[in-house]
């Protein structure tokens, strides 16, 4: 099933900030932690 | 030239950026089908083509106009550039009702035959006598197989192969018009989706709206949590495990096992984590990107477990193998004989499944041992519904002692399947 490109529900603008602060932190958490360099285990098929 | 699509490296989220920014506002359906296109195009110029482009420039700037034609030429660029035209003429002359069934034959051939390159080594394709005089015969020597080669990783050829031969059949078959030259590079390589899938329904591209709705702030956050979320699912959850469980299979007995159930959560972690980031990506492109995952952690068997795991790949295998293989069968047999129907389609589905992974051995022995399983589920299955009233099999299917079980029963098996394909190859 492809993702619906149509809008859902739009999110309550209290949950906005904590999301995207949470997208922040993960992309931190990807530069500090990440292994950055390592090719997709499917890439090779 | 030997470039894979690397997510890691700015390229992409450059282009990626540089999409939502002109594909965004475009509300002609016609503009945006050829910008999208001219976006894959480009993309498709940052992999193979930005080294020639500027030895090209160099060349033009000392006048010899002749040495760069000839480069841009020869690049990898041109080479898909060439193909995607083909491709387009391919599937125009399919339409053709006139041509009968030549163009399907010789495109199929031509796709089965690239597919062979792309996945065989060079050194196994010339010790082939006949394939080597074959490969000699269309003018592909040794010093010309490697280039190619190198065109068809760069492009993950296997995916774009699968996206063929999908629209191939549906065009020969009459239920979808062919595709002009832009939807033919945008069904065939979307850069988004061009290191590994998912592998798109030809049915499902045609069927999305020429221009989506507007992107909201709420879509586009939900675009960008996906992306995020998969960048932190590859690069920090799959490398810890990587880091702290695996070894190469290199652990003592008493560890194998656990190792090979770490190996499995470690490619789930890094595919369904490939998989988020595409379909962000094509939520915020406001292009359809297929799921490819859907908690494959809880299926309760292997039916169930392969409409969870790369989704994408068993609709294909489904839509294009399964269902013809039974309903040829069913035809002959007659519905009394549906469960060997069903099992010859299983058999022939996987082990093809097995060998589009790798052509070898070892992917064919786990095609073989999915398609067991599959076969086992079914017979199972019918044989409850056979022997227990209905109110005994659906208390036998809300158990939920039975229900774990046969959760921990499916994931060992499929992790013992990964490690028997993937394993030491010593």
């Amino acid at each position: 099933m492809s993702t619906p490109i149509s809008p859902d529900s739009r999110i309550p603008a209290w949950q906005f900030p904590l999301r995207l602060l949470w997208v922040v932190v993960q992309l931190l958490l990807v530069y500090w932690l990440g292994e950055i360099g390592s090719p997709f285990f499917y890439q090779g098929f | 030239m030997d470039r894979s699509l690397d997510l890691y490296k700015p390229d992409f989220w450059y282009v990626l950026a540089v999409g939502v920014l002109v594909l965004v506002p475009i509300v002609s359906p016609a503009l945006r089908k050829w910008a999208w296109g001219a976006m894959n195009v480009a993309f498709l110029g940052v992999l193979f083509g930005l080294p020639d482009l500027r030895r090209a420039s160099s060349l033009l700037e000392r006048h010899a106009v002749a040495d760069a034609a000839a480069l841009v030429a020869n690049s990898g660029l041109a080479a898909v550039c060439m193909a995607l035209v083909i491709a387009w003429i391919t599937l125009q002359a399919i339409q053709w009702r006139r041509a009968g069934v030549l163009p399907l034959f010789f495109g199929g051939l031509t796709v089965a035959g690239l597919f062979v390159i792309h996945k065989l080594p060079v050194q196994t394709l010339y010790d082939w006598q006949h394939l080597r005089e074959a490969l000699e015969a269309v003018g592909l020597s040794g010093t010309r197989v490697q280039p190619l080669k190198s065109v068809l990783v760069t492009i993950s050829f296997s995916y774009v192969a699968l996206r063929m031969a999908e629209a191939m059949r549906l065009v020969y078959e009459g239920r979808h018009p062919a595709p002009d030259l832009p939807s033919t590079i945008n069904y065939l390589v979307p850069f988004h989706m061009l290191a590994a899938g998912p592998i798109q329904a030809y049915a499902e591209f045609v069927a999305q709206p020429a221009v989506p709705e507007r992107l909201t702030a709420s879509n586009a956050l939900r675009g960008v949590e996906r992306i995020a979320h998969g960048l932190f699912k590859k690069y920090v959850l799959a490398t810890i495990v990587s880091r702290a469980c695996l070894t190469g299979f290199k652990a003592p007995l008493p560890f194998l096992g656990a190792e090979v159930l770490f190996f499995y959560l470690w490619v789930y972690l890094d595919f369904s984590g490939y998989s988020d980031i595409t379909v962000g990506a094509g939520r915020l492109l406001g292009v359809a990107t297929p799921e490819n995952f859907n908690r494959p952690y809880t299926a309760r068997n292997l039916i169930d477990f392969w409409d969870r795991w790369h989704m994408s790949l068993s609709r294909f295998i489904y839509r294009n193998l399964f269902i013809p293989v039974q309903l040829t069968l069913l035809r002959r047999t007659g519905p009394q004989a549906a469960l060997w129907c069903a099992g010859v389609a299983f058999s022939v589905s996987f082990l093809l499944c097995g060998l589009w992974h790798e052509l070898n051995v070892r992917w064919a022995l786990w095609g073989v041992m999915h398609a067991a399983g599959l076969v086992t589920v079914n017979w199972y299955r019918a044989w409850l519904q056979k022997t227990l009233s209905r109110e005994a099999f659906n208390r036998y299917r809300a158990n939920r002692g039975i229900r774990v079980a046969a959760i921990v029963l499916t994931q060992v098996f499929v992790a013992i399947t990964l490690w028997v394909a993937t394993g030491p190859r010593e």
